[in-house]
């Protein structure tokens, strides 16, 4: 069939009319759609005057049933509004787009039409300097791209680099060996967890108020009944309040808080803080360290491991305790497991996690009351044992496996008093219960009882031949660790929440009020100093070469001779 | 009319963003009675189907070759693109596509866990194999995007030869980065950032939105914008043409140096003539082109290396690293604000330190992947200036192999094309015109 011009004509104005009338159409589509837009951005049927009015009015009548089934019908009817405006802009959005395929189309077939004749010969256009001018431009956009990539290159954050990250990576899990642990306080009642420290060479005398032999002092963020732990030049301690928990880390030659981090992203972490009381606190429990880690417990439950360094490893939350006083065990490590202790009213349990990567390792039920004592390791001849007070027992376990050694059933009440252990005797003392001399073995046996001063919230300490006890009450105690017999009773003025720390020949004993009281491991009393920090105090010290460390209830203290 | 398109394109934007977004509604705070639907899972397409789309790709690709070719009509080759828009675009909604595929092949190179479907292979391989043998037919008529872009040519300005040179570079970068993206894992860049996914889908995200008009808009104009200055499988698809046996050629016959076809390619991929003589200083050219081949190791290694200092902020878009970052930045205590992706992860339970050495690992491919396309830019940059130097006598118009997609537009201006289809048809020119 042959098309005339004529026709040709009349087929490009019948298309020119399609395009324009297509044109129109998509035109008003959009104005239809930007109104509607404009009322979906700008009416928030859920929160309209309306609606707003209903919930005030009935916040102040809660039970007026009717109201309650207006601002059903109005919220009903906001959502029916604010769909329907949806489903007219999709399916708005549907026409529009058949309208722009219309206008495309007229506007491609009249091109088709109007076909460009083409133009007649001219010079060609590929020269010599169009390709000279190519390169220029292909040179410059180079060096254009190069500047930029070197300056988005130095602008980068340095710390986020691979390097950054394999060094964080690389900070591999240690565990110290057994001399690294007695150069160090990594524990709650130090290196070898029962109160003994392996430094006598430190001062006997200082004045916190003077300033006598105090070689620095630093107020601390946070509060916290916990005590410090030194690893090489670091102590490390938590504090927390309701409102957060965070961990410390100073300089032991100067003071200063090398890193301070907040315990954050805890899965499991509850939304509100569990109630403890004024003495407890929300970071009573002292932490734990084996020199590449240091972990921490707080009173929701939070367990958190830092590296020495500071950087997150890994928390995960135990559970909130029920524990009226709040949560105070502390933590202890052992060979990469650290071990806690976790006896409350919602069930009570020890458990072993793996130390680098915080999983449950192993985990035992137990069948006793809410306990705020804490664990010590002891080697008792051929194995470690991981010794443990509770309401009514107190029970051996493998730190490695968790499997029960022995047990004895011998206290009661409220169990915050830790165990001791001297010569092959474990000694466990609480207040209403007695002090029970146990030889452990299968089955164990409780050589001697004492019935009289026994401790509250300290614990004991034992050597091969005394127990000392200190009480809350300011009571001191020292018995024949043989027979159970009396060697001497003392009465301070004030108590005891910190416990004795054998320090060489001498005992090193913090009372409330910051008074440490030195006095000789001995068959009689014999006070050797008295040494006042001028701040009230239930950490236990920390004991190093020269220099004793002390956590007020304010500051971090720092005593040595000058 | 060229101010009704643009009025009607202006209009269109802030209506169709509108349109994309994502609209969410809060749950009722009382009991309805309404059940909340269950998520359904979508189910990867059928095995079948999924060979269904090799042999229409196929089968596309012979009809485009034949079409372009033999038959030499651009009306068959227009006719096929649509039916490939509506095919490959809205029926199977831009997936699987070849030039995504790039990402697929280069993702399985470099993880051995990563397993490409047989379909993937066949949409990566079977163009750059009819391309070898018949250039860029593919894009002629077979790629839904390329048909959605010659869609809407209507005002096809011409682009000066240098910003043409220019702007030819960006593919390579994006390849490169494409490639860097899917072989280190951290995602696929073409995919993400197809601007026309979501006219194929009917859906957008709001940024997507704005770049995919903005490309169709440009596209009225600057032909096929995407395909000539942003397709990282065009790059592949350019090195294969330009091998290509049998190309389309501009006029049937001989190039009887009219001239006619000069103007008629709206992607300005129509090589002129040159003059007989090298223009240009011989020793001057020469002294250049050793110069420019000492430099080329050198620009090699300087752009390896200027590009591998980018290899950390790179690394940010994988999701390891920023999550990485993220936990850094928490646990020093630079930030209190936790994201949803931190919060994720603590609830993994997996220790921070493994979390950095994946962070590290990855970074270190970043830095690797970012050092060689460092030197593939730089390569790149070089051997265009190198082409730039050489000099090559060429009588006639003809398809520039590389650029040229094969559209057939410039059959009809060339006299001698009449003439075949005057034979065709049983007549002579004189005859016609009689």
């Amino acid at each position: 069939m042959n098309i005339t011009e004529t026709d040709k004509i009349a087929v490009y104005n019948l298309l020119k009319k399609i395009a324009v009338i297509a044109a129109v159409f998509s035109l008003l589509v959009c104005l239809f759609f930007i109104l509607n837009y404009f009322q979906l951005v700008t009416n928030d049927p859920l929160n309209s005057p309306a609606l707003e009015k209903f919930y005030t009015d009935l916040d102040a009548n809660p039970n007026d049933d009717a109201l309650r089934q207006q601002i059903r019908s109005l919220d009903l009817l906001a959502r029916k509004a604010y769909f329907t405006k949806q489903w007219q802009i999709n399916f708005g959005g549907y026409i529009l787009f058949a309208g722009i395929i219309v206008l495309l189309v007229s506007l491609k077939l009249m091109s088709s039409f109007k076909h460009k004749a083409p133009e007649l010969p001219g010079a060609p256009e590929d020269t010599w300097e169009n390709r000279l001018l190519s390169q220029k431009w292909i040179m410059y956009s180079g060096i254009v791209i190069l500047s930029v990539t070197i300056t988005l290159a130095l602008l980068t954050r340095k710390e986020m680099t691979a390097a950054s990250f394999e060094k964080q990576g690389a900070s591999k899990y240690e565990i110290p060996s057994e001399n690294d642990i007695l150069k160090n306080w990594p524990y709650f009642r130090g290196p070898r967890t029962i109160g003994y420290a392996e430094y006598s060479n430190v001062p006997q005398f200082w004045d916190g108020e003077t300033g006598e032999n105090i070689l620095w002092k630093t107020p601390l963020p946070k509060p916290g009944f916990n005590s410090p732990l030194l690893w090489d030049n670091k102590i490390f301690l938590s504090g927390a309040d309701e409102s957060a928990e965070e961990v410390y880390c100073f300089d032991a030659e100067t003071g200063q808080i090398i890193w301070q981090r907040q315990v954050t992203g805890i899965p499991g972490s509850p939304s509100e803080p569990p109630d403890v009381t004024e003495d407890t606190g929300y970071a009573a429990p002292t932490m734990a360290t084996d020199g590449s880690y240091v972990y921490a417990i707080f009173a929701t439950g939070n367990l958190v491991c830092f590296d020495v360094d500071g950087n997150k490893i890994w928390g995960k939350n135990l559970g909130v305790p029920d524990n009226h006083y709040g949560h105070s065990s502390s933590l202890l490590v052992d060979r990469g497991m650290l071990l806690i202790q976790y006896d409350h009213g919602n069930g009570a349990s020890v458990m072993g996690l793996d130390a680098s990567s915080g999983k449950e390792v192993w985990k035992v039920e137990r069948d006793m009351g809410i306990a705020w004592s804490s664990p010590v390791l002891v080697n008792t001849g051929n194995k470690t044992e991981f010794i443990l007070n509770a309401n009514p027992n107190v029970v051996s376990y493998d730190p490695k496996t968790g499997s029960e050694l022995w047990r004895v059933e011998c206290l009661s009440g409220e169990v915050a008093s830790s165990p001791a252990y001297a010569d092959g005797i474990v000694y466990a003392a609480n207040e209403y219960a007695i002090l029970a001399a146990i030889q452990p073995g299968d089955p164990p046996e409780i050589i001697w009882e004492y019935e009289d001063d026994l401790p509250d919230a300290s614990s004991p300490v034992a050597t091969d031949k005394y127990v000392i006890l200190s009480s809350g009450y300011g009571s001191v105690t020292c018995l024949d660790a043989k027979t159970g017999s009396v060697y001497w009773f003392h009465e301070f003025d004030d108590g005891f929440y910190s416990s004795p720390i054998l320090v060489g020949e001498n005992v090193y004993l913090l009372d409330l009020k910051g008074y440490t009281h030195i006095f000789k491991a001995d068959t009689t009393f014999s006070l050797l100093n008295t040494a006042k920090l001028g701040e009230e105090s239930s950490a236990i010290p920390v004991f190093a070469d020269k220099r004793i460390f002390i956590r007020s209830n304010e500051n971090l203290y720092c005593i040595g001779e000058k | 009319m060229k101010k009704i398109i643009l009025l009607m394109l202006l209009l269109v934007l802030p209506v169709i963003e509108s349109y994309s977004q994502v609209q969410r509604f809060p749950k009722p705070e009382f009991e309805s009675g309404y059940t909340q639907p269950v998520p359904v899972k979508s189910f990867p397409r059928s095995v079948s189907l999924e060979y269904l789309d090799v042999a229409v790709l196929f089968i596309a690709l012979c009809l485009s070759a034949y079409f372009a070719l033999k038959k030499r009509s651009r009306n068959y080759i227009f006719s096929l693109m649509l039916f490939s828009m509506i095919y490959f675009g809205f029926f199977r909604q831009g997936c699987v596509c070849s030039i995504g595929s790039i990402q697929n092949i280069s993702l399985a190179l470099f993880d051995k866990t990563y397993v490409v479907p047989l379909g993937v292979i066949a949409f990566f391989t079977l163009p750059l194999i009819f391309t070898l043998f018949f250039g860029r037919t593919f894009c002629a008529a077979v790629c839904p995007l390329g048909a959605i872009q010659d869609f809407v040519i209507l005002k096809p300005q011409k682009l000066s030869n240098r910003l043409n040179q220019v702007l030819g570079l960006i593919p390579y970068l994006y390849l490169g980065l494409a490639v860097l993206f899917a072989a280190t894992g951290a995602g696929f860049l073409i995919c993400r950032y197809d601007p026309f996914i979501g006219f194929f889908r009917f859906g957008f995200n709001q940024n997507m939105f704005v770049f995919s008009t903005a490309i169709l808009l440009l596209g009225v104009f600057i032909a096929r914008p995407y395909c000539r200055f942003l397709c990282p499988y065009g790059v592949l698809l350019k090195w294969a043409s330009v091998l290509s046996k049998r190309h389309v050629t501009i006029t049937p016959d001989e190039c009887i140096q009219c001239h006619l076809c000069a103007d008629s390619c709206p992607f300005d991929a129509i090589n002129t003539p040159t003059p007989e003589k090298y223009p240009g200083d011989p020793d001057k050219g020469k002294r250049q082109l050793i110069l420019l081949l000492i430099l080329l190791p050198v620009m090699i290694v300087a752009g390896g290396w200027s590009v591998s200092k980018l290899s950390v902020p790179l690394s940010r878009n994988h999701y390891i690293v920023k999550v990485a970052e993220q936990i850094r930045l928490e646990d020093t205590g630079r930030t209190n604000l936790t994201t949803e992706f931190s919060e994720a992860f603590r609830g993994t339970g997996m220790p921070t330190t493994e979390l950095y050495n994946r962070a590290a690992h990855i970074q270190a491919r970043f830095k690797t992947g970012s050092w060689i396309l460092g030197a593939f830019l730089a390569l790149i940059f070089m051997s265009k200036l190198i082409n730039l130097t050489l000099w090559r006598r060429r009588k006639d118009y003809e398809p520039d192999k590389a650029a040229c997609v094969s559209c057939g537009r410039c059959f009809t201006y060339c006299p001698k094309e009449h003439e075949r289809l005057l034979e065709l048809r049983g007549e002579t020119l004189e005859h016609n015109r009689n």
